[in-house]
């Protein structure tokens, strides 16, 4: 029992203890408790497809169309159709507009935290930027730049830099001060104790920001897709409801889902795994390294 | 190896806030190891970090082999804090490998060894308990080879047999590095038997109050000579560790000043 629970709940237990009990899980209850998550993950899932397939066959519209035809239709879309190329499309253009948003936001919040004086000039300004909607920023990028790739890729990551930046400050403000004495006393050059010593405190912030940061994105980057572009899952979606096409719209959204579902998997996942390594969260209550510096 | 010589003025935070530290001066000697003893709030670790070129010097001197300090010292400079201000995010090794970057793993390892972290590198400083956390911040502090070691209440809040148990480790690589030590700490006891000298300083704002020399033969362990040296000391000056002594000596006072 407490296996199981130490595997479902890995959040919960001590972290410093997961490895040790790891090691002490045999193989069959390790296994029986992988199986016990899958369910959990599963049986939500499975209700929500039956609900559907049996108000699709309730409701016997055409535009409320049933799981199997979706699935027919994505398909279908795979197979015969370019779903492929317009998905990797999407993504890179996904893809390049976070790095370029992640950057920046980054950079700017980094200087917006450290600099209080700059931090008051530029928050008029954030505040703007934040509440800018994202229609008015591709309308004025595809005018003022043309309907290129540029544009649009400008247009989703100025988009997303403002709350970056917002969450990025937030822990730029709270940075350990201590730990930045022990660099300065022991004399670790710059470098270093940028990535060894302050980078990692601003971990748990950059990676909430990348996380919020990817759902907006692939929506704004679909946006973009439909009002500009000749390609891509916006693009295509846009075609799909000129002719009514509910299942391929569907059949895409379901796609492009899965694919969000791959990357927070194989890459936030063990990202997550790797900046909470020592059971760090980012000066949370249990971080017993702040607040202690005495007189 | 690095001799000081301070000579404070004041110090205070902010203009409107009153002094933590009064007028004060002392010299350390090259290698020698002297403590600072002191009610709590009279500016003792602000003294520390004003050494280390953490807090800025508003009013008086701070020199290093006769060089004025201005920004960073210029020697090699140890610091074992209060809380041992170990980074979170790197095992045992990389935290000691982030202050010496070019030294070789078996260098880490034998430091760790001696201070009986032993298998214990790859470990993150959550996973240890606090007396390995400070221990991992002595090797720290030694890894350096440094000139001026500063050690800020360092055993403060540790069980009795563990605080001694890092004493011997600490009394130990100083005889073996002979680096010049300034210790900060409100505990006679411990003053008496690690230093060659100890600093009674005043409440605040802090000024020397007495400058003694400790004559008794090391290795001290607190035995009768050890009791009766301290029994003295405090029957003769009333109100030391309060910091309020009714005659201040002129002999200790003018000692360090120039």
């Amino acid at each position: 029992m407490r296996h199981s629970q130490s595997h479902v709940f890995p959040e919960t237990g001590v972290d410093n203890t997961q490895a040790a009990v790891d090691k002490r899980l045999d193989p069959p209850s390790k296994f029986k408790a992988v199986l016990i998550s899958l369910f959990r993950w599963l049986i939500p899932l499975g209700v929500i497809l039956l609900g559907w397939q049996a108000t699709s066959l309730f409701l016997a519209s055409d535009n409320v169309p049933s799981v199997v035809e979706v699935f027919a239709s994505l398909q279908t879309h795979l197979i015969h159709g370019d779903m492929l190329h317009h998905l990797m499309v999407t993504l890179l253009r996904v893809a390049l507009s976070f790095c370029i948003a992640m950057f920046f936001g980054v950079m700017i919040g980094i200087v917006m935290g450290a600099f209080p004086r700059l931090n008051e000039a530029g928050d008029s300004l954030l505040v703007i930027a934040l509440n800018v909607p994202a229609l008015v920023t591709i309308i004025l990028c595809y005018v003022w730049f043309g309907l290129v790739e540029a544009a649009a890729i400008t247009a989703v990551a100025i988009n997303k830099i403002p709350t970056v930046i917002v969450m990025v400050r937030e822990g730029a403000r709270v940075v350990d001060r201590d730990l930045l004495q022990v660099a300065q006393v022991f004399n670790v050059s710059p470098l270093r104790c940028f990535f060894k010593v302050y980078l990692p405190q601003l971990y748990p912030f950059i990676m909430a920001s990348a996380r919020s940061g990817l759902s907006l994105i692939w929506k704004v980057v679909l946006v973009v897709e439909l009002l500009g572009r000749s390609d891509g899952v916006g693009f295509q979606l846009g075609t799909f409801f000129h002719f009514f096409d509910i299942a391929s719209i569907l059949a895409y959204t379901l796609a492009f889902a899965a694919i969000i579902l791959v990357i927070e998997g194989l890459v936030m996942r063990p990202l997550d795994r790797y900046i909470a390594r020592g059971n760090y969260n980012g000066g949370g209550p249990s971080d017993n390294h702040r607040y202690t510096g005495g007189l | 190896m690095v001799n000081l010589n301070i000579a404070i003025e004041r110090k205070s935070y902010a203009s409107n806030m009153p002094d933590v530290l009064g007028p004060l001066g002392f010299n350390v000697a090259q290698g020698e190891f002297v403590s600072l003893v002191g009610p709590s709030g009279t500016g003792k670790s602000t003294l520390l970090n004003m050494i280390a070129g953490l807090e800025s010097i508003e009013a008086g001197s701070i020199r290093f082999n006769d060089q004025l300090l201005k920004g960073p010292p210029p020697c090699k400079l140890s610091y074992i804090f209060q809380q041992p201000r170990l980074m979170p995010w790197l095992t045992v090794f990389e935290n000691l490998r982030l202050v010496m970057p070019d030294s070789a793993p078996f260098e880490i390892e034998k430091m760790l060894d001696k201070v009986g972290l032993k298998g214990k590198s790859d470990c993150y400083p959550k996973q240890l308990s606090g007396g390995m956390q400070r221990r991992v911040s002595i090797a720290r502090a030694f890894l350096t080879r440094p000139d001026l070691l500063l050690l800020d209440e360092p055993f403060v809040s540790l069980d009795a047999p563990n605080a001694q148990r890092l004493r011997s480790i600490l009394l130990e690589l100083w005889l073996e590095h002979k680096t010049t030590v300034v210790f900060v700490t409100h505990d006679l006891n411990e003053a008496i038997q690690l230093s060659d000298r100890v600093l009674f300083l005043s409440s605040s704002p802090g000024t020397v109050l007495l400058d003694k020399d400790i004559d008794l033969p090391r290795p001290r362990i607190d035995d009768v000579h050890f009791q009766n040296w301290k029994k003295h000391l405090l029957s003769q000056n009333p109100g030391l560790l309060e910091g309020q002594v009714s005659d201040v000596s002129s002999e200790s006072f003018s000692r360090g000043f120039i």
